[in-house]
């Protein structure tokens, strides 16, 4: 059986692979935006062109055990517009994790999906750890913790993560098609793309590199941004407080040093040395790595 | 350690580590720097000002 391809982070990808997703994020954006919010138009009525249809007759699952609101709304619209259907499977829709293993609930939704995009739990122990009553620890027992690895592990169909605890490349995919839709923002000589030409969608705008930081907690969107920016050119300049809790993992500084990231990085604890320099300043919420609210 | 005990933890230990507009003029950040967030966004990552001076 030919090797399934599965998105965990953006380590897994090349670069130009990523600057293709960019570029065709870039391209459907632009055919897509008359289509799902007409009044952002100029006034006058778009070209109405049609996305292709390549996810025509599919269906993705997305498997999704924790809120979200912007990843669900775009990846249900997205498949509407490629010609296909999203299924949302939310925790209390589906068994998996109550009574049926990862390794079934991957083999019974690649038999009928053709995809799967997951937001699934793995931060079982912290759970644990934070609760004392006999009832809801009895419950946690029940619901064994899901990776979105093991889903891949197991699923025939591509698995693509809408975050874990570790990575959240889909963010830092949105994040580049930002940075490369107002990169003439960091290039005062160059004027703003123009309006797009008949019958044709414009080309990804270049971005020259960047000094970009981030000051905050060591978390997802960081991790995935540290095995993608400075692959692309970009100067990485992050603070966080000292303490080992607030330090990368070692699964992801892995990644780092074995793509060669780490010579671009600047790491330190101290905000206003990080942003020195910096283009674009970044953060995301520090009271989710070790919390419930992780995936708030 | 219970979620409130660690909560006030993470406030001292983020404490300075906001996103300001003078974090950043401090700190030598280009003069047009831009901020980027994945959202939802808690105030205590980053103050309302910085929201203001967003250029779309």
């Amino acid at each position: 059986m030919a090797v399934v391809p599965h998105l965990m982070t953006l380590a897994d990808l090349s670069v130009p692979q990523i600057h293709r997703a960019v570029s065709h994020a870039y391209h459907l954006k632009q055919l897509s935006t008359p289509w799902l919010a007409p009044q952002l138009g100029s006034g006058k009525q778009p070209r109405l062109r049609m996305p292709s249809q390549s996810l025509f007759n599919k269906s993705i699952a997305l498997l999704f055990s924790k809120r979200s609101t912007r990843t669900r709304l775009a990846a249900e619209t997205a498949a509407l517009l490629l010609g296909g259907r999203a299924l949302f499977l939310g925790k209390d829709d589906i068994q998996l994790g109550v009574n049926e293993s990862p390794r079934d609930t991957a083999r019974v939704i690649g038999g009928m999906c053709q995809g799967i995009f997951a937001r699934v739990g793995d931060h079982s122990e912290i759970e644990v750890r934070e609760t004392s009553s006999f009832l809801n620890l009895h419950l946690h027992i029940l619901t064994p913790a899901i990776r979105t690895q093991e889903l891949a592990k197991y699923s025939p169909v591509p698995v693509l993560s809408a975050l874990s605890s570790l990575w959240h490349p889909t963010q830092v995919l949105a994040d580049l098609l930002t940075l490369h839709e107002h990169a003439h923002l960091f290039e005062p000589s160059t004027p703003p793309a123009g309006p797009t030409t008949k019958g044709q969608t414009e080309e990804l705008p270049k971005l020259r590199p960047l000094t970009i930081a981030y000051v905050g907690d060591s978390a997802n969107v960081l991790h995935d941004m540290l095995v993608t920016y400075p692959r692309l050119g970009h100067n990485l300049r992050v603070a966080t407080p000292p303490k080992p809790a607030y330090q990368a993992p070692t699964p992801v500084w892995d990644r780092v040093k074995e793509l060669k990231c780490d010579e671009k990085i600047w790491w330190g604890a101290d905000p206003k040395e990080a942003v020195h320099g910096a283009n674009v300043v970044v953060t995301d919420t520090w009271y989710s790595s070790s919390t419930l609210f992780i995936f708030g | 350690m219970g979620q409130e005990a660690e909560y006030e933890q993470r406030v001292r230990d983020f404490t300075g580590y906001q996103v300001t507009e003078m974090l950043c003029r401090e700190g030598g950040a280009h003069p047009d720097w831009k901020f980027m967030h994945c959202l939802p966004r808690k105030k205590h990552e980053v103050d309302d000002e910085v929201l203001i001076r967003i250029s779309y």
